[in-house]
């Protein structure tokens, strides 16, 4: 009795504090410039924009730009890697996203590094691009000159690096439903059993046992059948879905088409935001890159 | 014998309502998380030599903080680090110990680093410099990863019914990095925002 006084005690205790965590929100990823602090125009935006997209469409690596007031009271290193996780540019299993993040405010920036590009963007690198390219620019005030000349020289490297080309099409969907698969087996084997067993007495009636077994084995062996059939149409009606997939990432042009066709799992996330026509591709991050003020 | 042959059939089902993959995954997404943190570990202990000698040829009257880092990298690099320090909780707090002693000692020097102006332009030094800040970063993230990964993990192992599951598959327990290990060394750095640097 006393124990289940505790456990409510402790529950009511437990839910009526519920810790405070003070980070800063991470706006939803629709463009491949984020300005939250309006620090662009519009033509900065449709110049930087476009190099973007040519990078992309050229050698299938994504970049993209956040500007935000502060990142406060967290630092701008653990702002940017939960950025970097939500966002996930970059492509999956390739991880060849860049973000360049700019906090306004705290006059603190950041180049984060994915994964796949951590060779050819070493940290070294990284601070230099900050240091030498961007820095000055923004010591003057020119923000969108700053993230051209860091951007052009992050492209550079990337030119210089061997990736594979950007993908045209989504491609296999099998490789999620392969327990499914499994499963419908089994059942289809079980129930054919459970058929013969059931069966074998009456059709022991109208003939020989022989006949009962064959018959038992038969119908068995026909559900057996059946239950390959279903999982067929089911992968069917799968790979169909995922072909119509190709529409939402891939209306944007030729960068987004290999979008949301790499994800071995269902994200029902992926299909909420087509109609932006943007979004990462699955890059993952380790927390490379590196860090300045000005 | 048909029983058992059932049974056989039907193991994929029950495995898979006791936990049993989700724990042999789980298990191995703790083993590669932890793998993360031991690998941007050696990283850091990769660079140590180097950054003393640059430091040594400009600031080599700084012998105290500069044998402090060299004795922490050594002391780091006698524990073998691998997978199965998960398994031993004592050699982990040794091990964390260790690495907690490098990091202030490689903020020490830092810090001191900053009275050489020589030493801060020479380019060595800054893209040393830079990889060492990029390692730590790294660190971090790889040590909150592996909180998460042993959060799920050590759930999993002790709720029911895949407890049961983790008993007789000898999975236990592994520990997450201490409270007050963890305020040392995760602290972010506190940096000044009330005097931008001045603009030139």
């Amino acid at each position: 009795m006393d124990m289940i006084w505790r456990c409510l005690l402790c529950f009511l205790l437990l839910s009526g504090f519920k810790p405070v965590v003070a980070e800063t929100p991470i706006p939803e990823l629709k463009e491949r410039i984020t300005d939250l602090t309006g620090s662009l125009t519009a033509t900065d935006k449709e110049t930087l924009d476009q190099s973007l997209k040519a990078l992309e469409a050229n050698k299938g690596a994504q970049i993209a730009i956040l500007i935000l007031e502060s990142t406060l009271p967290e630092t701008i290193e653990q702002t940017s890697i939960r950025v970097a996780d939500q966002w996930k540019i970059g492509r999956k299993g390739i991880d060849d996203g860049v973000i360049v993040i700019i906090a306004k405010q705290d006059r603190t920036l950041r180049i984060e590094v994915g994964r796949g590009l951590e060779g050819v963007i070493p940290d070294a690198m990284a601070k230099r691009i900050i240091a030498e390219d961007m820095v000055p620019l923004l010591k003057e005030g020119h923000m969108a000159g700053a993230l051209q000349k860091g951007v052009g020289s992050i492209s550079h490297l990337i030119q210089g690096e061997v990736l594979p080309p950007p993908a045209e099409s989504p491609s296999n969907p099998a490789e999620a439903s392969g327990s499914v698969m499994m499963m419908v087996l089994f059942i289809g084997l079980f129930v054919g059993q459970f058929l013969q067993r059931i069966l074998s007495p009456m059709t022991a009636g109208i003939g020989g046992s022989l006949t009962s077994g064959l018959l038992a084995i038969l119908l068995g062996l026909s559900l057996w059948l059946a239950g390959i059939l279903v999982v067929f149409v089911f992968l069917g009606i799968l790979s169909n879905r995922r072909g119509g997939g190709g529409r939402w990432t891939g209306g944007s042009g030729g960068y987004g088409g290999g979008f949301g066709g790499g994800y071995g799992d269902f994200e029902g996330g992926g299909s909420s935001h087509g109609d932006s026509g943007y979004s990462g591709g699955g890059g993952g991050y380790s927390g490379g890159g590196a860090s300045g003020r000005w | 014998m048909r029983f058992l042959y059932r049974l056989t059939l039907l193991a994929p089902l029950f495995l898979s309502a006791c936990g049993y993959n989700q724990l042999q995954s789980e298990d191995e997404a703790v083993k590669a998380s932890w793998s993360e943190v031991l690998n941007q570990y050696q990283r850091r202990a990769d660079l140590v030599p180097n950054l003393v000698n640059t430091v040594k040829g400009y600031a080599d009257h700084e012998k105290e903080v500069l044998t402090q880092v060299t004795e922490a990298r050594a002391k780091v690099g006698k524990i073998e680090a691998n997978a199965d320090l998960l398994s031993k909780p004592e050699v982990f707090k040794q091990f964390q110990a260790a690495q907690g002693d490098l990091s202030s000692a490689l903020s020490k020097l830092m810090v001191v680093s900053e009275n050489y102006p020589q030493l801060k332009a020479d380019t060595l030094f800054r893209d040393l410099q830079a990889q060492l800040e990029g390692t730590e970063n790294r660190i971090t993230v790889a040590r909150n990863r592996y909180i998460e990964t042993i959060k799920v993990y050590n759930i999993l192992v002790r709720s029911f019914p895949s407890n049961l599951t983790a008993k007789l598959f000898g999975l236990e327990i592994r520990p997450n990095f201490a409270v007050e290990n963890e305020a040392a060394i995760s602290t972010p750095p506190t940096v000044d925002f009330g005097h931008p640097a001045p603009t030139h």
